[in-house]
């Protein structure tokens, strides 16, 4: 990334909100401002001093910072947990994906749209679900922690959180997509 | 070969990241023979990156800008200290001068572009900055028993953001908890973007701060609502675009 303190500002004053606030989720009970704060500077100091760059083929800049934040947040939750094994930083799907296979991007849409979609989809799941997603997406718990918590196996979970992300994908489509009005 | 029929049900396991190298690899290589496992691999990164957006959203504590974006930029040769008056908000308003500009060769009558020139651009304190406008929309009348209805919405951008800016009139008065109600439409989708009263004439205000991605409506529409707590439209359509 070029070294333009104007944009690293520019891209603060955009996305520090949204990464702030995601930090915040992570560490719901405790609504840890210090531990989102510490959040926010790593995820700033790592946008400014890596050499490996943002791709727009790979998809939208929100949703790779996003990507970079969770795996941040995750990476501090669980050293501060003191979690057995600390979860190396996981590159996403699609930056395993070789050039080739390039899927379509998503067209832009705007987070309130977004947000109020996804919020109707929760609606459809199950508390399971639910404590699913919040475990694993949000508190950083891996699959095996999660199942052996439960009790249950984790070809189990697996299937769960894959229905969970059908459910929510289902529930998603707007009523454009399914030719309503 | 009946190991052709397993690969698919491993898309998850992909998606995941389970998989080892050479894994990855060989579904790759099934990747590009199947336009199945791409789509559903499409869909579930889609619902992934949606996933974020339930969070809400907080306000950043002061001095934060200062304490990370500082220790950053002190190295740099031309910098500037970290100051309340951020200088990148003065790009976005010469940005949004030119595209006025831009309008102002297509669009006759928008009176606010002539001043655009006079404007200091060295304000930086948000509070006195002019709003400058984007676009104008002119609202129809929708309901045959409110013909006289009629409204237009105005795109603004101030400093580092952007409004909707809605007037209308001619609209009935309102009895008991009724109220208007503002929606973008987009893809059938309908976004609410508040409600408004209107005084004896009909005369009714409205602004509504929006996003760029926002901006890629289809249309707006207003209703007549029965009371101002709805997220969908109950009420008749009475003023759109």
């Amino acid at each position: 990334m070029d070294k333009d303190g104007g944009a690293l500002e520019e891209m603060y004053d955009r996305y520090a909100k949204l990464v702030y606030s995601f930090a915040m989720k992570t560490c719901k009970d405790a609504q840890d401002a210090q531990f989102a704060k510490e959040i926010v500077q790593l995820v700033f100091t790592r946008l400014w001093t890596t050499e490996i760059g943002y791709d727009s083929r790979r998809g939208l800049f929100v949703n790779w910072l996003l990507t970079i934040t969770r795996n941040i947040s995750i990476d501090q939750l669980r050293k501060q947990k003191k979690h057995a094994a600390v979860v190396p930083f996981e590159p996403s799907v699609w930056e395993r994906l070789p050039d080739h296979l390039q899927l379509q991007p998503e067209e832009v849409v705007s987070r309130k749209w977004l947000k109020q979609r996804i919020e109707q989809a929760y609606r459809y799941l199950s508390d399971s679900q639910t404590s699913l997603i919040q475990a694993f997406y949000w508190e950083g718990y891996t699959l095996s922690e999660i199942a052996d918590r439960n009790g249950e196996p984790l070809g189990t979970v697996k299937s769960r959180l894959h229905q969970t992300l059908k459910i929510l994908r289902k529930h998603m489509k707007s009523a454009g997509e399914e030719g309503i009005e | 070969m009946s190991r052709d029929d397993n690969v698919c049900e491993r898309l998850f396991s992909y998606f995941l990241g389970e998989m080892t190298d050479e894994e990855q690899r060989a579904f790759h290589a099934h990747l590009s023979d199947c336009p199945a496992c791409r789509e559903e691999l499409r869909e579930l990164g889609q619902v992934w990156d949606a996933l974020p957006h339930t969070m809400e959203q907080l306000e950043l504590p002061e001095r934060l800008k200062s304490e990370v974006l500082g220790p950053l930029l002190k190295d740099q040769a031309q910098s500037k200290p970290v100051s309340a008056t951020k200088p990148g908000k003065r790009r976005y308003r010469l940005y949004a001068a030119a595209v006025i500009l831009a309008l102002a060769l297509g669009f006759a009558g928008m009176a606010e572009v002539s001043d655009w020139r006079n404007r200091s651009l060295t304000h930086s304190d948000n509070l006195h900055l002019p709003a400058e406008v984007l676009e104008r929309y002119s609202l129809k009348p929708f309901d045959p028993a409110v013909p006289a209805a009629s409204g237009q919405v105005w795109l603004t951008a101030k400093g580092g953001s952007m409004e909707l800016v809605l007037q209308t009139s001619g609209l009935p008065a309102l009895k008991g908890e009724q109220a208007y109600q503002v929606w973008l439409v987009k893809n059938g989708d309908r976004l609410n973007c508040g409600t408004f009263r209107v005084d004896s004439q009909g005369n009714g205000v409205l602004t509504y701060k929006i996003e760029e991605e926002e901006r890629q409506f289809d249309a707006i529409g207003i209703t007549l609502e029965p009371d101002s707590g709805g997220s969908k439209p109950r009420g008749k359509k009475v003023l759109g675009t």
